[in-house]
């Protein structure tokens, strides 16, 4: 713990240091993005390193180094800087997603898909259902709601609620990656969670197609288009990656995982232009390549084990350093009230109506801890708000950001502490590389850090 | 969407992924190795030609908004290249060498410099370079590149009795470090404005700064990777380690291949558990990442200035005459470790890999509005790579004929 607390002293001093040659409102193209991009690694690195002891995620210890780094922290990292790392967490996505499709054998859930859909639907629409009532109350306190319709107000409280009962893969996926999870709830706390994805992103577009409907600005047609390009281009390119992958990890069979990480790249630059889902491409690909091709989704997640460490430490940091604080303390009440909130209506709604999915009330009362964290998919459909509905949808924007920053920081935290208690923790043996000793290591370590 | 939309990106990719595929075969590098040719020539010119393709107009895919995205990446590349450079120098095996190492290091390296100057900066003068616009900085560029030379032996170029030199792959390593410390001289002589900067230091301020901040990163990386858990840990760790020095000296207008070869140099030379280990899982990644620079190399590339094909043929023979008229000179000081004549030479004439990290990172580093010698000097080092490697197998041939010869 000394020597980490003495190594990040001296990276940020490097790295003030070296911030201080240019004056603050110069952009340094390049340059500035690999600055940041190492800082972030090894903070995010030093972080997990600092927090172990005290046993919090991996993934909220990135998260938070990369809060301090932050615009709203310490101001190492610019919005320039993070704007050029956006490939990054492109590719970040694709990776995490891809890496959830390999752990998801349709053959073994087939029994339990039923349940699985059920579960999912249950969760989602108790979040939704709460938060609905909620934001449509608290539209009558605040602000955002003066002066407007019933109607209006209906069609607000029905976009925010959408948009907040999103979960998160990358997040769940990297907890029970890092907590060495496996078992029965593992594999319906990674199914939910990207089925429920799909689900947000369709019902999302729906909901946005109907506002614009109903607020009558006449988008309707173009982003009912836009979701099922969105949705099924993105399900094709992924079924077209897939045998790429497969071909080139069974024809060749070399530098795998950088093969994996270059082919995510090219994608996270198609993905802008072609308005495609990395995320649901990555998906694609990954289900491919465990359920139909003669590779196996366990070979993949080995030979990718490398590249992911430090993709995932960037894009969990990138995620902190988007916080923005200074909107999170504005609406922190209304957040906290909302997080808590769409937590009640997750736990009731799996509880209540999670029964017809035959699942045992022990399976049904861990199932919403992995509902609970917010990352990527939230913050974009977040952003997707204020950028689409320009009278009330910055205010709005900021209202869910700032419940998502509760989620995104509180919720790793009780979904490890769930995961641990589940009894799946630790249950996978399959460490090749993490069990490869450091180069630079003297003697062998027992506590593993990632 | 259209059709047409979908088709340059989709052919991209194709293309990238076959191109990856051709030069990850065993295949192609054993090709390249029966042949005795350079990365660049084989499985790099395809590199090198999809990233023009792709950044003409026709396609226009790698457009200027793409290069900006990409730049951090290929910043990253060349700290990487870099590291690994410099994290192949390892002074314990250099010390066990005969003590006539460094003239010959001096020799290979020095005369073909002074040879290249003496070409090239006529050769520059005459196609419309001016003394005032970069000239002397493209000439040291150009000499920094004529030196760096191939390290492995070709199967061409081994001795007929079978017997490997120990000394040949350091002297062609030293050689290559000598080429970047040429390009940290470069950097440092040559600064942005100081009214542009918070920081106003001398040149020989910032030669310090440049090794400081190299030796600082190793000893920094050491105490990193000693915390490391896992390989996969290690690994993330000195790709946060590389980043972070490419992204500091290039935010400080430094040399990022040279400030992260001094960081390599040293974090080596630490009591390191297995450096070689360390070494090989550098190295498994730089190939494929000095590939993949190379399509941003192609992208940023003017096939259609007739200067720098001109400069290519100068470059090369320069290049090809600096190598003998050092070999002969390193011979002649007849050292022990060294090969045969004929084979010392054909080893010193294929151009390393380095030496396009070098013309690649004296471009980006240029300050200001760059002027049209700097992508001559680009051309000449990519084509006069190619140039040199189809003579490369006749000289050998002949030298060693000559060499038989009674």
């Amino acid at each position: 713990m000394t020597r980490a607390l003495i190594l990040v002293g001296v990276v940020l001093a490097v790295a003030l240091g070296s911030r201080s040659f240019l004056p603050a409102d110069a952009v340094v193209t390049g340059s500035g993005a690999t600055l940041a991009m190492g800082l972030m690694l090894l903070m995010a690195l030093l972080s997990a390193q600092l927090t172990h002891s005290l046993r919090l995620p991996h993934v909220t210890a990135y998260i938070l180094a990369g809060a301090l780094m932050g615009p709203d922290g310490l101001a190492l990292l610019t919005s320039a800087m993070l704007a050029d790392l956006s490939p990054v967490k492109s590719v970040a996505v694709g990776l995490i997603a891809l890496l959830a499709g390999c752990e998801l054998n349709l053959r073994a859930l087939a029994p339990r898909l039923r349940q699985i859909g059920l579960l999912s639907f249950a969760g989602l629409f108790g979040g939704f259902f709460f938060l609905f009532g909620m934001l449509f109350a608290l539209l009558h306190q605040l602000p955002l709601g003066e002066g407007l319709s019933t109607t209006h107000r209906l069609v607000i409280a029905l976009i925010c609620a959408n948009g907040l009962c999103a979960f998160s893969p990358p997040v769940v996926i990297g907890i029970l990656t890092e907590s060495r999870a496996k078992g029965l709830l593992t594999e319906l706390w990674i199914s939910i969670a990207v089925l429920a994805d799909i689900a947000i992103v369709l019902t999302f577009s729906l909901t946005s197609a109907l506002a614009h409907q109903v607020l009558g600005d006449g988008g309707s047609q173009t982003a009912l288009g836009g979701v099922l390009w969105h949705l099924f281009g993105s399900l094709g390119a992924g079924a077209l990656i897939g045998p790429v992958l497969a071909f080139y990890i069974t024809r060749v069979g070399r530098r795998v995982g950088l093969f994996v990480f270059a082919t995510l790249f090219v994608i996270a630059q198609l993905s802008g232009p072609l308005h495609l889902d990395p995320l649901l491409m990555g998906l694609t690909a990954g289900l491919f390549l465990e359920n139909v091709s003669p590779v196996s989704g366990d070979q993949v997640i080995h030979e990718t084990e490398v590249a992911s460490l430090p993709t995932f430490a960037i894009f969990f940091a990138l995620i902190g350093a988007e916080i923005h604080f200074s909107d999170f303390f504005a609406v922190a009440p209304y957040a906290v009230a909302l997080a808590l909130t769409r937590a009640a209506g997750l736990f009731l709604g799996v509880r209540l109506l999670g029964g017809p999915s035959g699942a045992d009330v022990r399976t049904r009362s861990f199932v919403p801890f992995g509902m609970l964290p917010q990352a990527g998919i939230a913050i974009a459909l977040a952003t997707a708000v204020k950028a689409t509905f320009a009278s009330w949808g910055p205010a709005a924007a900021t209202l869910m950001l700032g419940t998502i920053v509760v989620n995104e920081l509180i919720g790793p935290v009780i979904f490890r502490v769930a995961v641990g208690r589940s009894g799946e923790a630790n249950q996978r043996h399959d460490l090749p590389l993490a069990a490869h000793p450091a180069h630079a290591q003297s003697e062998p370590e027992t506590t593993p850090a990632a | 969407m259209a059709s047409s939309d979908f088709l340059p990106p989709t052919l991209a990719l194709a293309a990238a992924g076959g191109l990856a595929f051709l030069a990850a075969s065993r295949r192609v590098r054993a090709l390249e190795e029966r042949f005795g040719l350079s990365i660049l020539s084989s499985s790099g010119l395809p590199f090198v030609l999809l990233g023009a393709w792709l950044a003409s107009s026709r396609v226009g895919m790698l457009n200027g908004d793409v290069l900006d995205d990409l730049r951090p990446a290929f910043e990253f590349g060349l700290g990487w290249l870099g590291f690994v450079i410099g994290a192949r120098i390892d002074l314990k095996r250099i010390d066990r060498l005969p003590a006539t190492l460094p003239s010959v290091v001096g020799a290979t390296a020095l005369l073909p410099m002074a040879v290249l100057v003496l070409v090239c900066t006529p050769a520059l003068l005459l196609l419309g370079a001016h003394p005032e616009v970069g000239l002397y900085r493209n000439v040291a560029i150009l000499a920094a590149c004529g030196v760096a030379c191939v390290v492995p032996l070709t199967s061409a170029q081994a001795e007929p009795n079978g017997g490997a030199s120990p000394m040949l792959p350091e002297v062609t390593k030293l050689n290559e470090i000598l080429a970047l410390a040429v390009l940290g001289v470069v950097t440092v002589l040559y600064r942005p404005d100081q009214q542009l900067t918070n920081w106003s230091l001398p040149p020989s301020a910032w030669a310090l700064m440049l090794l400081g901040l190299g030796s600082l990163f190793g000893v920094l990386g050491y105490a990193l990777i000693r915390a490391a858990h896992s390989e996969a840990e290690e690994f993330a760790l000195i790709v946060g380690l590389v980043a972070l020095a490419a992204g500091v000296s290039g935010y400080m207008a430094l040399s990022v291949p040279v400030v992260c070869a001094f960081a390599g140099a040293t974090l080596i030379n630490l009591p390191v558990r297995d450096p070689e280990g360390l070494v090989s899982t550098l190295d498994s990644v730089s190939r494929p990442l000095y590939l993949v620079s190379l399509v941003i190399v192609g992208a940023t590339w003017d096939l259609g200035l007739w200067q720098g094909w001109a400069l290519a043929l100068v470059y090369a023979f320069a290049r090809l005459l600096g190598a003998i008229v050092g070999g002969l000179w390193a011979k002649h000081l007849e050292p022990e470790g060294l090969p045969s004549r004929a084979t010392f030479i054909g080893a010193l004439i294929p151009q390393s890999p380095v030496a396009v990290v070098i013309i690649v990172a004296a471009s980006t580093a240029w300050v200001g509005e760059r002027p049209d010698s700097v992508r001559w000097t680009i051309t000449a080092v990519i084509l006069g790579a190619v140039f040199v490697d189809l003579l490369a197998r006749p000289l050998h041939a002949a030298l060693r004929r000559r060499e038989l010869s009674p």
